[in-house]
């Protein structure tokens, strides 16, 4: 991850979302809690943290951001900002022991991690204005674990203020919902990424551009692609095994063994956001890529195609992702023809859900080319 | 920084910061203890955010400076050290070696400028209280603490204060202490009601242990702070306090009863205690009922057996049958000094009140238990 902005200022889009918190922090009119949704690398954790430093900065700007200066933004750009919890899944799920001590905690478990909410929550804070809470995914909480917040969600001390992260509002419970304000984050517009791609981390113009194009509107995922020159490289392999699969020039290759090929091209040491905070898949014997780079070879695959049904659907070339890539995929949309390339593109996106629900990655891509060759 | 000191001494303060260094933060810092040094001695700080306790070593300092050492480690080098003079001297790298007749350490350090601030008692109201008086109304209090988190504001003391008493309670909402002192505060607008965590005053309590002087206590909106008055060791502790309101506690007390039993505190304790053997698999219920002159104190267990105790007692009342749980009993029992004790009841089920005979400081209130 990029070193997290610690002022909204640096954020790229959101600005709705930023006017709201802004305000907040401005009038002093906080929630108890807020519940950013989005999808991954959308810029929620980035606009969480922003807020969080803003919330406990001891002299906020009369923007609503922090001071910088004051001991609270020293600590907090330090990292070490001792009233600013975050607290992450332990082994995918966030459990009722993490927040309270004593139920169940495995012994493993590191004492820092231990009861996070229950020991701190009923000291007034000393560093800073606010103690915050960050759950950094809370649509991993248990069922007991998200009731357990129930009440400290309603009546938390004046001081405290908990910001969970999930990326759609019907992933956490009904009850925590309507306990928390909620900010939905839209994705971020191309050119305004493209341009903040190459101002503020001196990526190439034409380099920012798709990064931008492919990252679908999260900046996160644009930044990771930025940063890492292998991820374009899977990028045009992809569109290379794209073309070869839609216009049947894989020769005799079979559908199983282009599947493997996704697959070993997904392997590559690619960091997601998806994966930057859930452990490695187990049991790989290195072919099997992480489940959150599957998940970016998948929407390569798909960008593809949705290329392709653009142009045979007669869209201009103005608003194609694969720049550069028109005559393979003019001609994959003249052999194709639109609805072919819709069946394609739903199979894809089905596909794709399954991943994300956790299905068997070895057997989802071979099911994924069986239907595109079919 | 570069000093000369003794072994002993520097053990001394490093053991007595150690209690307050943080067995679970998730910054490495608080795992380490903060010195400086300056004039005539080094001055040793460690905290874990909740507590902080700050102490002086005696120590000829050549050059002064800051550094900071492991916590734990520092601990069990100096503890199997020789007992002679140690030098101290840090680098660039903030490591810092301890030098002791033929041994040489060089601990790894972080950077002293990371180390937290003890926070300042804002808005503070000080008096002072003797060291001892202190140490007696922590420890005629504190075992009453509820140890459950889901009332965090029951797992402190509550230190009351509205300018001529200086009163601490505590509660599990099964019982509950009450001891009070005299003392005198000047200019007292509003009466302090503070609740110290049950940790910290564990620690004060270790800290005024062997001290014999005045402790100077200041309560303020977020933190307190105890210091012993011309203590050599210039011992300090400061402490969060707990955020919320703790429970109207004077509205459980009884103001009244209709029996009342006297009876000689080391007695009681030592039946109570023999009888409570047999009470361990029935939750501890032990029966006390009048009889004449004597208290029967019973206990029956289908898997242990049975107990019967008689001590003798001045009864004022009826006769009365009643349960309590022998734990309870033996934990305010420990802590009266008085000879003898009054049990005061009005019915079975209503909660009865403990306290020394001729002392009105100090008041227990136990919820009886169900008689079957």
């Amino acid at each position: 991850m990029a070193e997290v902005p610690h002022c909204f200022n640096d954020i790229v889009g959101h600005r709705g979302a930023i006017r709201l918190l802004r305000r907040a922090v401005v009038s002093g009119s906080v929630a108890h809690a807020y519940l950013f949704t989005g999808q991954a690398g959308v810029g929620k954790f980035t606009l969480a943290h922003a807020f969080a430093a803003a919330l406990t900065c001891l002299q906020p700007t009369p923007d609503g951001d922090p001071c910088g200066d004051c001991s609270s933004c020293r600590r907090f750009a330090q990292g070490a900002h001792p009233e600013v919890h975050l607290i992450a899944p332990y082994s995918e799920q966030t459990l009722i022991w993490q927040l309270w001590e004593g139920h169940n905690t495995p012994r493993e478990a590191k004492p820092h991690q231990v009861g996070v909410i229950g020991r701190t929550i009923n000291f007034a804070p000393t560093f800073g204005r606010r103690v915050v809470y960050i759950l950094t995914r809370a649509e991993t909480l248990t069922e007991p674990a998200a009731n357990s917040l129930l009440k400290t969600l309603e009546e938390p001390p004046p001081y405290a203020v908990f910001l969970l992260l999930a990326p759609m509002l019907e992933d956490v419970l009904e009850t925590i919902r309507s306990r928390c304000q909620w900010v939905p984050l839209q994705a971020v517009g191309v050119e305004e990424m493209a341009q903040w791609l190459e101002q503020r981390h001196g990526v190439s113009a034409d380099m920012a551009l798709r990064c931008a194009l492919i990252s679908q509107g999260c900046p996160g995922r644009a930044w990771s692609l930025a940063t890492q020159p292998q991820a374009l490289k899977l990028w045009d392999a992809l569109a290379d095994l794209a073309y070869q699969i839609a216009t049947g020039r894989h020769g005799q290759a079979p559908a199983l063994h282009l599947a493997e090929q996704l697959r070993t091209l997904a392997s590559t040491d690619i960091t997601t956001a998806e994966d930057a905070d859930a452990p490695a898949e187990a049991g790989g014997k290195g072919k099997t890529p992480k489940r959150g780079a599957l998940l970016l070879a998948m929407d390569a695959l798909g960008a593809w195609f949705r290329d392709a049904l653009w142009l045979s659907c007669g869209g201009g070339a103005q608003s194609i992702v694969y720049r550069g890539d028109e005559a393979r995929l003019q001609e994959a949309a003249s052999r194709l023809g639109t609805a072919r390339l819709m069946h394609a593109l739903n199979a894809i996106l089905e596909v794709r859900r399954a991943v994300e629900g956790n299905a068997n990655i070895p057997l989802a891509t071979e099911v994924l080319i069986l239907r595109l060759l079919g | 920084m570069k000093i000369t000191t003794t072994r002993k001494d520097l053990l001394e303060g490093v053991q007595t910061v150690a209690h307050a260094v943080s067995g679970r933060s998730s910054l490495p810092i608080l795992q380490h203890i903060h010195l400086s040094a300056e004039g005539d001695g080094l001055k040793l700080t460690a905290s874990d955010l909740e507590i902080g306790i700050e102490c002086f070593v005696p120590a000829t300092v050549e050059m002064p400076g800051e550094a900071t050492l492991p916590a734990r480690l520092t601990q069990e080098v100096l503890s199997s050290l020789p007992d002679a003079d140690v030098k101290m001297s840090d680098d660039a790298t903030h490591s810092v070696q301890i030098t002791c007749e033929r041994s040489e350490y060089k601990l790894l350090g972080l950077s002293p400028s990371e180390y937290p601030t003890l926070p300042e008692v804002s808005d503070a109201t000080s008096f002072t209280v003797p060291a001892d008086t202190l140490k007696e109304m922590i420890k005629q209090t504190i075992f009453a603490v509820s140890t459950e988190e889901t009332r965090a504001i029951l797992t402190g003391v509550l230190v009351e204060c509205d300018g001529v008493t200086l009163r601490m309670v505590a509660t599990d909402t099964h019982r509950l202490t009450v001891r009070s002192h005299p003392v005198s505060v000047n200019a007292l607008e509003t009466p302090i009601a503070a609740v110290v965590p049950a940790r910290a005053m564990n620690e004060l309590g270790r800290i005024v242990g062997d001290y014999e002087g005045e402790v100077e206590v200041q309560i303020g909106r977020n933190q307190a702070s105890f210091r012993p008055v011309d203590d050599p060791r210039r011992t300090f502790l400061i402490t969060r306090l707990i955020d919320g309101q703790f429970p109207a506690y004077q509205r459980v007390i009884p103001t009244t009863y209709t029996k009342r039993l006297t009876l000689a505190t080391e007695e009681f304790l030592r039946a109570v205690r023999r009888a409570s053997l047999v009470a361990r698999d029935v939750s501890n219920r032990l029966i006390f009922s009048t009889n004449g002159e004597y208290l029967i104190i019973e206990a029956e267990s289908g898997q242990s057996g049975k107990a019967h105790e008689e001590v003798e007692v001045v009864r004022e009342g009826d006769d009365i049958t009643v349960a309590f749980n022998a734990r309870y009993l033996i934990d305010v029992l420990n802590v009266i000094d008085s000879e003898g004790v009054h049990l005061e009841l009005t019915e079975p089920l209503r909660p009865a009140v403990i306290r020394p005979v001729e002392q009105d400081n100090y008041l227990c209130v136990l919820m009886p238990m169900a008689l079957t």
